[in-house]
């Protein structure tokens, strides 16, 4: 995969995602409204991080693998 | 006036005109019997606070699909392909800022409009300049959503454009009239999941017609196969515009200024269950939904590669499935078209209802009236916004394409909003003049932006070396920066407003937040559902006392003093049956204890049991 403008909208809409994150998880914690010894906020942290981490697979996925197929096509 | 596209003809067969109005015919049903649930102001902006995550998440995803997506997004997923996705794909990253930040000071504050809490936040010259670039911001919307209706009736019947939007305008004035927002949610409900049901089944049909996914995979072109679109071309579909305009502007405005999805939250039982929904919503219903407006387009792709068919991506989808179903399963699909329409113009008039009733007639004309005063004037608002919705419509004809007109008005009114209410949430520093410099000062360079001689000296910068077509997207990028930075430099230069005032208005404030909303120390610590009987006890009074049995206290580790939610244990209800209470007492016995008005407001049944959930 050497075709940039298609890995830049990877980096730049998870690498501006990931700041928004961080504000809100930051907010979170800050405030002591995040309390992360209730179990309840603890998974609500890890489904914001695993959601993320799905829709980079997903994104990767579309990007990196499956434009390629078939072979011949991509060739 | 012309339309020149009167002289289209119905694509259809009669059965599928049948199919269309029994739909018709049934939503306003379903509407209207919800009206019974609705009795007073809160029941009909806020549904009484009572629902479930999953109601409000099918209901919403109605109205997120709604307005001009399966129209817009089948023609761009013909187009482009996959990367019609992209604007579904760019909400989660807000999911943190929402759950742990707005969603709090909202809730927690009891604020119905953003108006309310621009007046809260940085008092009553920012409220009035919030609510008119609100009322503007929707009322705008209501007009093209109804445009957008009756382009569609037009396209499917032949019938003029006025004429449709004035048909289904009526419907949703029907329904709404009678039930507010709790009609609004519950034919949402339905009309989600018939347009999640027509979509991802046209998806499916043109899967098997074509033998499989791979088959169909491999008669996409290789452009098409891409989830994002390239970084800077073309310039009407990059991906950098899109982000700019949906990834940050729309969708900001969508979590932090959209009245609609506000009212969507405050009708949940609890914070906890607006996460449950926000997250479902998100991260599983969207991408489903991207599936549902993009896959006729998809498909009519492959078909026109296959030689099947010939069309235009602004007749993908109609054409797509007239060609793969047969008569009466294509008018379901026609339902769905204007259900997905229909089900975003009734949000949109209930939250243009909700900011006049509540942000400028009871603060202004009427203050002290009763709330059945107040009910009456939300319907004939609600009535009049419909009204002023179709004269729109005749505005909105002129524009050259529906993208191009929603394009342009979101990005000329969001961004001073949105960044308004982002720094406003963020930021102690950010003062009262600093929020309306950044309403003012950023409308009017964002307006400066649309005249032919600036245009190029603001949005170049912004545009990545794009050319001019490239703007309406972009222009994001420069309203957020202009805007961000008027409000920044403002704050630096003006004092801001004390650490008093804004309990609960900003991070850092959201505990307070919670405590005032329960009237006391939040009680949080984890507890289960409790199952108990309800019975009436003539000796109390009001809505919201409750005596409960200590049994019921120690499931939920609740005490006296705590806010809970009393609901009918029937899940499909969706908490339609249910009330709030502050347990007032330990009760005898093993029955909770509720007065006459709750228990009939609640509509619980004699010798019925309930489901008591601690919520604070």
């Amino acid at each position: 995969m050497d075709d940039m403008a298609r890995i830049w909208p990877i980096i730049v809409q998870f690498g501006g995602g990931s700041i928004l994150c961080l504000i809100g998880l930051w907010c979170g914690l800050k405030s002591n409204y995040l309390d992360m010894n209730t179990p309840e906020d603890k998974r609500l942290v890890y489904i914001i991080i695993g959601g993320f981490l799905f829709l980079l697979i997903l994104s990767s996925i579309f990007t990196f693998w499956l434009p390629n197929l078939p072979v011949e096509a991509a060739q | 006036m012309t339309d020149p596209a009167v002289e289209a003809e119905f694509v259809g067969q009669p059965i599928d005109l049948f199919v269309v109005a029994f739909y018709f015919i049934a939503v306003v049903s379903f509407g209207l019997w919800f009206g019974k649930y609705t009795k007073n102001t809160k029941d009909f902006f806020f549904g009484g606070q009572r629902f479930s995550w999953w109601l409000i998440a099918f209901s919403g995803i109605a109205t997120t699909v709604g307005s001009y997506s399966f129209v817009k997004y089948s023609a761009v997923g013909f187009k482009y392909g996959l990367s019609s996705t992209q604007s579904y794909m760019n909400d989660w990253f807000w999911m943190p800022i929402l759950l742990l930040l707005w969603l709090p000071i909202i809730y927690f504050g009891k604020i119905q409009s953003v108006p309310e809490y621009f007046e809260r936040r940085f008092g009553t010259t920012a409220r009035h300049a919030a609510t008119g670039l609100i009322l503007l911001y929707l009322i705008g919307y209501v007009g093209i959503n109804l445009y957008t209706l009756g382009q569609l009736v037009q396209s499917l019947t032949g019938l003029p454009i006025m004429a449709g939007a004035i048909g289904t305008a009526f419907i949703v004035m029907l329904y709404m009239f009678a039930g507010g927002q709790t009609s609004v949610i519950m034919t949402d409900l339905a009309q989600g999941i018939i347009l999640l049901i027509a979509g991802l089944g046209l998806f499916a049909v043109g899967i098997y017609h074509f033998g499989g996914f791979g088959n169909f995979w491999d008669l996409l072109p290789r452009t098409h196969k891409f989830i994002f679109s390239d970084f800077a071309a073309p310039d009407d579909f990059s991906f950098i515009g899109i982000y700019g305009q949906d990834g940050l502007a729309n969708t900001g405005a969508f979590v932090l200024m959209n009245q609609g999805m506000i009212m969507r939250f405050l009708s949940l039982r609890s914070v906890k269950e607006a996460r449950k929904m926000a997250i479902f919503w998100i991260l599983i219903l969207y991408p489903v939904a991207a599936i549902t407006v993009s896959g006729g387009g998809w498909i009519a792709a492959a078909l026109v590669a296959n030689g099947e068919i010939e069309t235009t991506g602004k007749h993908a989808f109609v054409d797509a499935a007239s060609f793969l179903l047969i008569p009466g399963v294509f008018g379901f699909i026609l339902a769905a078209l204007t259900a997905a329409l229909m089900s975003t113009a009734d949000t949109l008039v209930t939250a243009v209802s909700s900011i006049v009733l509540n942000d400028v007639y009871r603060p202004y004309v009427k203050p002290n009236a009763t709330d059945k005063h107040y009910l009456k004037v939300a319907r004939v608002t609600s009535t009049c916004t419909v009204f002023i919705g179709v004269l729109l419509v005749i505005v909105f004809m002129k524009q050259d394409s529906i993208y191009s007109a929603h394009g342009m008005f979101t990005a000329a009114v969001t961004p001073p909003i949105v960044s308004a209410i982002f720094l406003g949430i963020l930021w102690k520093r950010y003062s009262t003049k600093a929020a309306l410099a950044t309403m003012i000062g950023g409308g009017i360079l964002i307006g400066l932006s649309f005249n032919d001689h600036l245009n190029d000296l603001f949005l170049q910068p912004f545009s990545f070396g794009m050319g001019e077509a490239s703007y309406k997207f972009t222009r994001s990028f420069f309203g957020l920066a202009v805007c961000g930075g008027i409000g920044i430099i403002v704050s630096l230069m003006t004092k801001p407003r004390s650490d008093e005032q804004l309990v609960g208005l900003v991070n850092g404030t959201q505990l307070q937040a919670m405590h005032a909303f329960k009237g006391g120390k939040p009680n949080r610590t984890p507890g289960k559902w409790a199952k108990v009987p309800v019975v009436v006890d003539p000796k109390l009074e009001g809505m919201n006392t409750a005596l409960v049995p200590q049994s019921a206290l120690d499931t939920m580790s609740a005490e006296v003093s705590d806010l809970i939610y009393v609901t009918d244990p029937r899940w499909w209800f969706g908490g339609l049956r249910s009330i709030h209470c502050n347990v007032t007492a330990v009760s005898e016995g093993d029955a909770i204890r509720i007065s006459q008005e709750a228990f009939d407001y609640a509509h619980f049944k004699v010798d019925q049991t309930v489901s008591v959930e601690k919520i604070l």
